[in-house]
């Protein structure tokens, strides 16, 4: 039980350390390319989107752990 | 998806002249917004329309295509992390990519061979932390800084400060030129669509981590309202990632909990701004993401050539050498062409004859007298049914008219005159079975044998009609459609003793007639006949019904007796039918049974009765023309009995 504890804080630290890091990379791809000023609303926009799918996944979805 | 919002994006900008502009920016946002609004009510309306289990044609080896893809993109997204460049093949050659790669694959590695080795929750994240441990004790000794270190490409570098919102500001909406996304609304289309294809594949593929059957339909309702949430907010379209699931799911992350952790902390980045993340050695994500793309490898590549069908597993090895070359959605579409090409030549190989047989063993279900059915059964021959199945489609339909070839060429004694084809088993034809019908059509007239075709549906029927299959020719010979096998076998039975000059059925027997067939002496047929009584019958009377008390046999002297199966709510079912010269009834008098189906009259008949005290008087006092009786039924009996052993045997 503990471990699974654990286990589940670390995995989504990780997951969310993997997201952010995409994100980072992604608008670098998709928005610095374009303006090294949308570089911050890009990153942003990508988070947001991270955060909302994720929260209405696991709130609505038949499994609960999906991100 | 990236490259169809990069188009957005850029097309956007090009129309404020590539200079941005606080116009540019707020058009952008505005775009991406209206995107994911519409991305989002289009997954709805796929909801609604439970357009979801298309899902379920996805096969399998596509599915496994689809994860061994995942694993190739996390490795090159791991080396990409780890070393601050794309990688590719000629990296290899570049001394510092493979210093930068080397550390997060040495983790890679160490992940693997601890989860196999400890396998428990915690052996993955323990080795991560030793790992950060160990390499900031690293730095310390050697003293190296956090600059140098990032300046090395150790650690990554973010260029942002602060807080990353808002994104939106209400003023920004008098910037907006509507004209510009207007313009967008092409992409805008192929990222929903995009949306939806990869949803059900990740939805596809989360029930094989989850290990649990999903809704599809609820799936798709659900990213539906996220995401028209997502665009109200400035989100980007996001739906169910199967990847990060399979990731988390490895990592230990099972339950709810894991998914609220990376919400805090990609809320925290978006508040607070992602500055943290230089923190994060690069060879650490790297190696993480490696570490899951090897997984996936092993489990889709290694493990599965031994647990896939050689021809699935292949399809698994194309989709993942095109997602190699190309991308994910080029490789999933490429590998369901191969399976449907696969599942058709396979499906081909099936054979669309599911029984061949001919009319001596598959007689209809109308009985004559024995003479009669044994002439009928030496001339069965010359009835050759084939009862078809499954889809008759491009691949299976020139079989099928091979085959009847193949029986033309045979040896003559064997040649047919007729044949029975049943759609009973047939699903559907396609057009180039029906076109293969038309050339049966030609082969009939060419050669000479009638065709029936029993049990198709109306489409069918329609459909041979349209490429007049029934119409074709002279019409010298038959081809016509029955509703039923028998009904088919027995208008060619009518047809054969039609020839032989036999016309049983139209026969008008006497009492004299039917016992002259059973006893040969003139004196026993006389001794016989006192013991029957002639009962003229009308059409639609019931000689007797299901359950009644078998009390008596019966001899057809002329008309039509039919044997029928009531059941509640249906129309009668016609079972078997009896004619000039057939007995029947005679089940229950031996076995003492009651009725096991009712008997209707169908046509005006004329029957010879014999009662159960009247055969046991019979054969008390006429023991010798007794037993001439009792022989002919016995006849009858094994008769019918061989004949169904036969057609038996045709199943089995």
């Amino acid at each position: 039980m503990q471990s699974s504890y654990i286990a589940n804080i670390i995995s989504g630290g990780l997951i969310a350390l993997v997201n952010i890091s995409v994100a980072v990379s992604v608008a670098a791809l998709l928005f610095a390319q374009t303006d090294q000023r949308l570089m911050v609303p890009g990153i942003a926009i990508l988070l947001i989107g991270t955060l909302v799918t994720g929260l209405g996944g696991t709130r609505f979805s038949g499994y609960k752990a999906v991100v | 998806m990236i490259p169809a919002f990069a188009v957005i994006v850029s097309s956007i900008y090009v129309s404020f002249g590539s200079e941005y502009s606080i116009g540019a920016e707020a058009t952008i946002i505005v775009a991406i917004m209206a995107t994911t609004t519409f991305a989002g009510l289009f997954l709805l309306l796929l909801g609604r329309l439970k357009l979801g289990n298309l899902m379920r044609y996805i096969p399998y080896p596509v599915t496994g295509g689809f994860f061994a893809g995942i694993g190739y993109i996390f490795i090159q997204g791991g080396l990409t992390v780890a070393s601050g460049r794309d990688a590719d093949l000629g990296s290899i050659a570049d001394p510092q990519f493979i210093q930068l790669v080397t550390p997060a694959v040495v983790l890679a590695l160490c992940l693997i061979i601890g989860k196999v080795s400890r396998d428990n929750r915690l052996s993955v994240p323990g080795i991560l932390l030793l790992s950060v441990l160990l390499y900031y004790g690293v730095l310390a000794i050697a003293g190296i800084s956090r600059d140098e270190a990032a300046a090395n490409g150790l650690l990554p570098v973010t260029d942002t400060a602060g807080t990353l919102g808002p994104i939106f500001h209400f003023e920004y909406l008098q910037e907006v030129k509507w004209l510009a996304i207007w313009e967008q609304l092409g992409g805008i289309v192929v990222v929903a669509l995009l949306c939806s294809i990869m949803l059900l594949l990740d939805v596809s593929g989360i029930e094989l981590i989850a290990k649990k059957d999903l809704n599809p339909d609820h799936e798709l309702e659900v990213m539906g309202y996220t995401n028209v949430v997502n665009g109200m907010l400035g989100g980007f379209p996001g739906v169910h990632d199967a990847s990060d699931t399979a990731l988390a799911d490895r990592l230990g992350g099972k339950d709810r909990l894991m998914v609220i952790v990376n919400a805090i902390l990609v809320a925290a980045a978006i508040l607070a701004g992602t500055e943290f993340m230089e923190l994060v050695p690069t060879f650490l994500l790297g190696g993480l993401l490696i570490y899951v793309g090897l997984e996936f490898l092993i489990d889709w590549l290694w493990k599965a050539r031994e647990e896939l069908p050689l021809s699935d597993y292949v399809v698994v090895i194309l989709i993942l050498i095109v997602i190699i070359f190309s991308d994910i959605l080029q490789g999933v579409t490429f590998g369901f062409f191969v399976a449907i090409i696969l599942f058709v030549v396979n499906y081909s190989q099936l054979s669309v004859i599911k029984i061949e047989t001919n009319g001596s063993d598959h007689a209809s279900n109308v009985d004559r007298d024995l003479e009669t059915r044994e002439l009928l059964n030496k001339e069965g021959h010359r009835v050759l049914i084939m009862v078809l199945q499954g889809f008759i489609f491009f691949g299976t339909a020139d079989k099928l008219i091979s085959a009847i070839r193949n029986r033309i060429m045979e040896v003559e004694y064997s040649k047919f005159d007729f044949l029975v084809l049943d759609f009973h088993h047939v699903s559907q034809l396609d057009t180039s079975a029906i076109v293969t019908f038309s050339k049966l059509a030609q082969l009939s007239d060419r050669v000479g044998f009638h065709i029936i075709i029993s049990s198709a549906d109306q489409k069918s029927i329609k459909q041979l009609v349209k490429h007049d299959f029934f119409t074709f020719g002279e019409q010298r010979l038959e081809r016509h459609y029955k509703e039923q096998l028998d009904t088919a076998v027995d208008r060619f039975e009518r047809r054969i003793l039609r020839d032989l000059n036999l016309n049983a059925e139209e026969q008008n027997l006497e009492l004299h007639d039917v016992l002259g067939r059973i006893a040969h002496e003139e004196a026993d047929v006389k001794l016989l006949s006192d013991f029957f009584v002639i009962e003229k019958r009308r059409t639609s009377e019931y000689l007797f019904n299901e359950g009644d008390r078998g009390e008596s046999l019966y001899f057809v002297g002329s008309g039509t007796v039919v044997v029928v199966l009531k059941v509640q709510d249906q129309a009668e079912r016609i079972l078997r039918k009896y004619k000039a010269g057939a007995i029947l009834g005679e089940m229950a008098i031996y076995t003492g049974e009651n009725r096991t189906a009712s008997v209707r009259i169908e046509d005006d008949a004329v029957l010879f009765r014999l009662d159960k005290d009247k055969l046991e008087e019979m054969s008390r006092r006429f023991p010798a023309s007794t037993a001439a009786l009792h022989t002919y039924i016995v006849k009858v009996l094994s008769e019918r009995l061989g004949r169904a052993n036969r057609n038996l045997s045709r199943y089995i």
